[in-house]
């Protein structure tokens, strides 16, 4: 199929063309199941964890993994193991609902200026003003103004993440708001809002869920990235870019805080990469690049 | 090409006056005096006196409507006065001066070894198409893009820093203390550069003029090394200059684990002790060092791709 195809093809129907030829990745696969496995633990995290992330005892501290603490203990007798699973939790929610508001601000931004071209110009350049700070320092500079509560680092994720998706859904918008289907529905006599989130919506759709799979990794290390400064999720809140700082003062006598934290964020971010560059190869199989 | 540059020129001022407008908000929005914090570290007093802190708001046109503060504020930067550290009682200007040298060795040496891993195994895999080395780079990035700089940062230290001990851990006292920070941030950038680079290579071989090379008889590595790199690496080196501009802001977290006196960690000390001008100078310098550097890579794209010359005539 080529390029131009990927941009027409509504999104419901690409699944039902492609459900058997997904099967046929085993690294989208093993994606998809690496994220269904994470997802499963964070809500499953009462009933997996062996022990409560908040359960202290200064007697157990930094024990080495054991059959109790399989994977030891942290500089306050807490569990290391019940903590990541835990931490899955804030980690995975935070970057699906900033994910989710990037990608309804970023959509909406997109088609209204792809379909009304006096909008374009102004929208495009104030696009263009939000991709010229990397996103970490607008996100850092919010978190520092308003203090890192919960909110404010969901809306100083969000905030400079949605010029990406707007820039897609727009050139997507322009390549299809002239087809046929498009003009039949006008002549029709469909309002421009009935086109744009009957017809428009639906095919700007697929190219967007694959850049959002990828940018939901994305959020995972941003997440991560503000918690290892001390400015994300605040302790003791379980999240693994804290505990990955926390255990970085411990380096050397309990190293397993820091890498095993390190690991789940890489596991995590490697098993949206797969998914998101697999159903670009799918849906494209010309272009090769995993460039966000 | 006078025209070109000059075009380009007037092109970044919308975006220039946007930041201006973004960089100048993060102040209004901010608790805290900037007409107290200039005057704590001019009169090098806690408390500075009130009709002083009168004085200075009308000075700064803090009892105006927000355009002539906005408009103040643009002619104070305008020369460099970006106001006064919270923290340190230093000018601004002075913090972001000594910091700014870290950073940009910092960003230029991650560069070099991002070049180093990434230009020659993309030609080799978009040369070697569909072979083994093709799939191991394929993973290998995969992998590298998926790791945190930071995690990557913290795995050296244990490995080079704790176990081999061959390198510093944490400071700045020379070269020999960016080789780790600038690895860990350049494996992450080559992960997306190689592919890129195997992206446009494998498009270059398949043009008409490689065809007519090959059809001449030439040899397969003359042909490569004189026909097909020079024109698949234009697109690699317009990307790696936003690469490049992206760096300045984007090593905060690497500079803050390995303790480097750089931009990044002055912005993220910034952030956490809500020091607000020190915050909006970084923020500030980061775009601005971002927009030229995208304005020094279109020009050095026109010098070198003849088709873009061609294009904008």
């Amino acid at each position: 199929m080529n390029s131009d195809n990927r941009f027409i093809q509504p999104f419901f129907e690409f699944y039902q063309d492609y459900h058997t030829k997904i099967l046929k990745k085993p690294l989208l696969v093993t994606g998809l199941i690496i994220l269904m496995l994470m997802c499963l633990m964070a809500i499953f995290a009462p009933v997996i964890a062996p022990h409560d992330p908040y359960d202290q005892s200064l007697k157990n501290r930094f024990m080495s993994p054991c059959l109790e603490y399989p994977l030891g203990t942290d500089q306050f007798g807490r569990c290391v193991l019940s903590r990541l699973i835990y931490g899955a939790q804030a980690s995975i929610a935070v970057a699906v609902i900033t994910t989710s508001i990037v990608v309804i601000i970023g959509l909406l931004v997109g088609m209204y200026a792809g379909y009304y071209r006096k909008l374009d110009g102004l929208l495009m350049r104030i696009t263009d003003i939000m991709l010229a700070f990397p996103s970490m320092v607008i996100t850092l500079a919010l978190v520092g103004i308003f203090g890192p509560s919960l909110s404010t680092i969901i809306a100083a994720l969000a905030i400079p993440g949605w010029a990406k998706y707007a820039r897609v859904t727009r050139s997507t918008t322009l390549s299809i708001k002239n087809k046929g289907f498009v003009d039949n529905a006008r002549a029709l006599g469909a309002s421009n809002q009935y086109i744009i989130f009957k017809h428009i919506l639906p095919n700007t759709l697929a190219p967007i869920m694959e850049i959002a799979t990828l940018g939901l990794g994305g959020k995972i290390i941003s997440i991560a990235g503000l918690g290892f400064l001390g400015l994300g999720i605040q302790p003791p809140t379980p999240e693994w870019g804290t505990i990955m700082n926390q255990g970085l003062t411990y380096l050397s006598k309990a190293p397993l805080i820091t890498t095993t934290s390190g690991a789940m964020i890489m596991i995590f971010v490697l098993a949206t990469n797969l998914v998101g560059s697999e159903v670009r190869d799918l849906m494209d199989p010309k272009s090769d690049s995993i460039i966000i | 090409m006078r025209s070109f540059i000059i075009f380009r020129l007037l092109q970044t001022i919308p975006v220039l006056i946007g930041i201006s407008f973004i960089v100048f908000s993060l102040l209004l929005f901010s608790p805290g005096d900037p007409a107290v914090i200039n005057l704590r570290a001019i009169m090098n007093t806690e408390q500075p006196p009130a009709e002083a802190v009168a004085e200075m708001r009308i000075e700064m046109n803090l009892d105006k409507p927000w355009y002539i503060q906005y408009w103040s504020w643009l002619s104070r930067v305008s020369t460099g006065d970006l106001g006064y550290s919270y923290q340190t009682r230093r000018s601004t200007f002075e913090e972001i001066a000594r910091a700014f040298p870290v950073t940009f060795l910092l960003s230029t040496l991650a560069m070099a070894f991002s070049c180093i891993i990434a230009i020659p195994l993309g030609i080799l895999s978009g040369v070697y198409q569909n072979t083994l080395l093709d799939h191991c780079t394929r993973g290998i990035s995969i992998i590298g893009l998926s790791i945190p700089d930071f995690f990557i940062g913290i795995l050296g230290i244990m490995f080079f820093s704790i176990y081999l001990n061959w390198l510093p851990v944490a400071g700045y006292n020379g070269l020999e203390y960016l080789i780790l920070p600038a690895l860990a941030l350049a494996v992450g950038m080559s992960a997306i550069t190689m592919r890129l680079m195997r992206t446009s290579m494998a498009e270059v071989l398949e043009e008409d003029y490689i065809r007519t090379a090959v059809a001449k008889g030439l040899p397969k590595g003359l042909i490569i090394k004189r026909h097909a790199i020079k024109n698949a690496i234009i697109p690699v080196i317009t990307y790696m200059g936003t690469q490049y501009g992206w760096l300045f802001g984007g090593a905060m977290i690497i500079e803050t684990l390995f303790a480097l006196p750089g931009l990044g960690r002055l912005f993220v000390e910034s952030a956490s002790t809500r020091d607000i001008m020190v915050l909006q100078g970084c923020v500030l310098v980061f775009a601005l060092v971002f927009v030229f550097i995208n304005l020094g890579i279109d020009i050095l794209q026109y010098l070198l791709d003849p088709r873009v010359r061609q294009n904008n005539e």
